[in-house]
């Protein structure tokens, strides 16, 4: 068993020490002190300089590609496009060059992956306050991405976080200045600073985005250009990533989102185009009988209930309702550029229109 | 910021404990000192649950009221103290052993087909109730034993048992080695022990966050699925464990004592290189030293210790651990655990010669590998997995694979542990270079806070 547990290191060391190393550590606090805050005040004003993530109001450089808000707000300065395409990663392929062709419109794709209604919005919010005020917005709805138990999205969170708002002041900068200090921002810094230098990254983009917005899935179109892409075996895949077999309702939050995205665009007199995205039939097939097709009518009837003079809504679930291709998908619910033009094309010429 | 009653989180470490320092050297003479001090305990505590306080000054109350008792009593000195003891081990039956005590006896019931149906319930752990139950019941032994003196002041006494830096996970400090310090609060910060309690700080930060918490993100989720495991899983799941353990208590004992000098006060030592011991009793005077002590103290020495034959001594060494292993949790893993090593503490004593007559080097190998096995027992969830985990670790047809980065690693890590001093023996010298190398420790440490984990001993 131990010995006396009272040895007391410290005390001993105390006994030993005369005056002038007494001394000299009150100069050892100082300097712990001083190469900590420098330390963390440095970190955190990287974080804020280079701005990775785009939460910061400064610009110097580039916000890094893969924080698609925050790179499209930087893509967006200085221009005034007539439409501004919402929603998730399902309407990143809608080509602004496609709706010019039809509408005689310009356009900007402000699609976000992964978002939900309630992003839209904010981006909507966010825009305005920026000055970017569109007279069209087309806004995608994934059927199953009104749920309750659907994943919540982070993707706005910075690019129009609180410091973007009117009202923010150097306090809240320097707040968020210091949250920002961890390892996975600095991380983000370290990378940008590098991608903003010209050097390459260790691993190639998924998505780049052209000056319009628009996406282009770097994996999936390099291989189909090289003639390797499967695209049986990537929906494939898609299927097996996870089923779709409980249907409790939409959530209310995110109806009321797109009640509010309707109700703000057109008090500032913009048309809103809503537009339900195709899942591939193979997929739509795997989800069943049962939950799919009962959440796909609750959003159906939810785009009716909002029909006013200056809302259209288009019911393209399925390739067929848009004159799409049944196969033009990259998986289950990424369509190619083919059916994201034919979808513009139905949507211009009124092609399914619930309000019509 | 959201602030819980731990040491690694911004909160504390860039809000609280600034102004508690900061409020504590400001305060004018000892009295005030006290009060500042408790008032921040209390409040550190309430940051985990502030229903609890109430707890913490009813076991302080009882145990002051008890010892002025004590002291006073010529006559009823024993019943007094039985009264401290019943009351202390009381709670920690009642929120501790109670769930588990209610459950092995429905399976007992269960076995021998008795038709009684015990009622379910469950009771909510308080955070660092094992720490502060015996450190007050040590307090009214030692009274008791006339070692120290009743203490008459109940802010002192308060002081004493809310003391945040050491309340919930130790080291557990005896009045008998905290009551003078109190005493003598140093009116002004004393620069060296303010510049060993920043440096402990941080090495004790970047112990738990850096090493122990990276260690677990692979770990953990091998622990989580036994069923699975290979024999290089295995190992890898018990090798890590050691270091993750090692790294993640003896940071919180570092960042303890460190905060503890900030304050003027000296604690004890809970760690010496556990991992250089030569023998399990060595590693017994290693380890969590303060617990190994008050169960010398408390529980081996008052039951005989070594002077009722040997036979007697060999029980009491096997009583005590088994019961070190109870007081960990209330499970049957760490009764087996403490067994485990109490029977390791008999077969050393029994083969002490052939034992000193290996070479140092295989000594603590040795040693170490034995520490090793036994962490299984503590890590896993039930005695079930614990056997899953042994049986894969075992399985030598598999050992072909077992030379994993991972393997070699925390085989790498643990020799670095079998190696360097303990950062409490460092010998602190206040250079530029180690100051600077301490902020950057500091600062890494912080850049990684942003998950949220619990030190280890904080469950008991």
């Amino acid at each position: 068993m131990a010995d006396d547990d009272v040895l007391e290191e410290l005390l001993r060391q105390e006994a030993a020490w005369d005056a002038p190393v007494a001394a000299r550590w009150g100069a050892y606090v100082k300097a712990f002190l001083a190469c900590a805050l420098l330390l963390l005040a440095g970190g955190a004003a990287t974080n804020a300089v280079v701005n990775p993530r785009g939460e910061f109001p400064v610009h110097v450089l580039p916000p890094a590609p893969w924080e698609d808000a925050a790179y499209k707000v930087y893509l967006l300065d200085g221009q005034h496009p007539d439409v501004l395409v919402l929603g998730s990663s399902r309407m990143q392929k809608i080509d602004p060059k496609e709706i010019q062709r039809q509408a005689g419109l310009t356009a900007f794709n402000f699609a976000l992956a992964g978002t939900q209604p309630s992003d839209s919005l904010r981006v909507l919010e966010g825009l305005a306050e920026r000055g970017q005020r569109p007279r069209e917005v087309i806004v995608g709805l994934d059927v199953n991405r009104i749920e309750p138990h659907a994943s919540e999205s982070n993707r706005t969170q910075y690019a129009f976080g609180p410091l973007h708002r009117p009202g923010a002041t150097w306090l809240d900068v320097a707040a968020a200045a210091a949250r920002s200090y961890s390892f996975l921002y600095l991380r983000d810094s370290a990378v940008s600073l590098w991608h903003a230098a010209g050097l390459p990254l260790p691993q190639a983009d998924e998505v780049a985005f052209e000056p319009n917005g628009l996406a282009h899935y770097v994996p999936w179109e390099t291989a189909e250009r090289a003639g390797t892409f499967d695209r049986n075996a990537s929906i494939t895949k898609a299927i097996g990533a996870g089923g779709y077999h409980a249907y409790g309702g939409l959530d209310p939050a995110q109806v009321a989102a797109i009640q509010r995205l309707v109700a703000e665009a057109r008090a500032a007199n913009a048309t809103v185009r809503l537009v339900l995205t195709p899942v591939h039939h193979r997929l739509e097939a795997a989800y069943g009988t049962y939950a799919y097709p009962l959440a796909r009518q609750a959003v159906v009837d939810l785009a009716r209930s909002l029909c006013q003079p200056g809302v259209h809504a288009y019911d393209y679930t399925r390739a067929a309702n848009f004159g799409g291709d049944e196969e033009g998908f990259y998986d289950g619910v990424h369509y190619d550029a083919a059916n994201a033009a034919r979808i513009v094309q139905g949507v211009y010429s009124g092609r399914g229109d619930l309000c019509a | 910021m959201d602030c819980q009653a731990l040491f690694n989180t911004r909160c504390f470490l860039f809000g609280f404990l600034p102004l508690v320092l900061l409020g504590y050297w400001l305060m004018p003479g000892r009295n005030w000192k006290m009060a500042w001090l408790t008032g921040a305990s209390f409040l550190f505590y309430s940051f985990w649950d502030v229903r609890f306080v109430l707890l913490l000054v009813g076991a302080a109350a009882v145990d002051f009221a008890v010892a002025i008792g004590l002291e006073r009593s010529t006559r009823h000195r024993k019943a007094w103290l039985l009264a401290s003891i019943v009351f202390n081990l009381g709670i920690l039956a009642i929120f501790k052993y109670a769930v588990f005590a209610a459950a092995n006896a429905r399976s007992l019931l269960s076995l021998l087909h008795v038709p009684v149906e015990l009622p379910y319930f469950s009771v909510v752990l308080p955070v660092g109730i094992s720490f502060f139950t015996f450190k007050t019941m040590s307090y009214t032994i030692d009274v008791y034993r006339r070692e120290v003196p009743a203490c008459r002041e109940p802010l002192k006494y308060l002081a004493f048992v809310s003391l945040f830096p050491e309340l919930v996970a130790g080291p557990i400090v005896r009045y008998r080695n905290i009551s003078h310090q109190i005493d003598h609060l140093p009116e002004r910060p004393r620069w060296h022990f303010f510049g060993v309690g920043l440096t402990l700080l941080a090495i004790g930060l970047a112990k738990k966050v850096l090493v122990a918490d990276t260690v677990a993100s692979y770990i953990d989720p091998l622990w989580a699925t036994p069923g699975h495991l290979t024999a290089a899983s295995a190992w890898t799941a018990a090798l890590g464990y050691t270091l993750q353990l090692y790294f993640d208590f003896s940071g919180y004992s570092d960042m303890a004592i460190g905060i503890a000098a900030m304050l003027g006060l000296r604690f004890p030592i809970n760690f010496r290189a556990p991992y250089q011991a030569t023998d399990p009793s060595d590693f017994w005077r290693r380890w969590h030293v303060t617990l190994s002590s008050f169960l010398r103290d408390y529980l081996y020495i008052p039951l005989g210790g070594n002077r009722k034959g040997k036979w007697r001594t060999e029980l009491n060494l096997v009583v005590v651990m088994a019961l070190g292993g109870l007081w960990h949790g209330a499970n049957w893993t760490f009764v087996l655990w403490g067994l485990y090593h109490g029977g390791l503490l008999m077969v050393h004593r029994i083969l002490k010669e052939p034992w000193a007559r290996m070479p140092k080097a295989a000594q603590r190998i040795l040693t170490l590998f034995l520490v090793v096995l036994g962490w299984v027992l503590f890590r896993a969830p039930t005695v079930a997995v614990a056997g899953k985990v042994y049986a894969a670790m075992f399985n030598v047809a598999a050992w072909g694979g077992l030379a994993t980065p991972l393997v070699l690693a925390f085989l790498a890590g643990l020799a670095f542990t079998m190696l360097v001093k303990p950062s409490v023996e460092l010998r602190m010298r206040p250079l530029w270079v180690r100051a600077a190398l301490c902020a950057v420790a500091f600062a890494a440490a912080v850049a990684l806070l942003e998950r949220e984990s619990p030190f280890l001993y904080y469950q008991f």
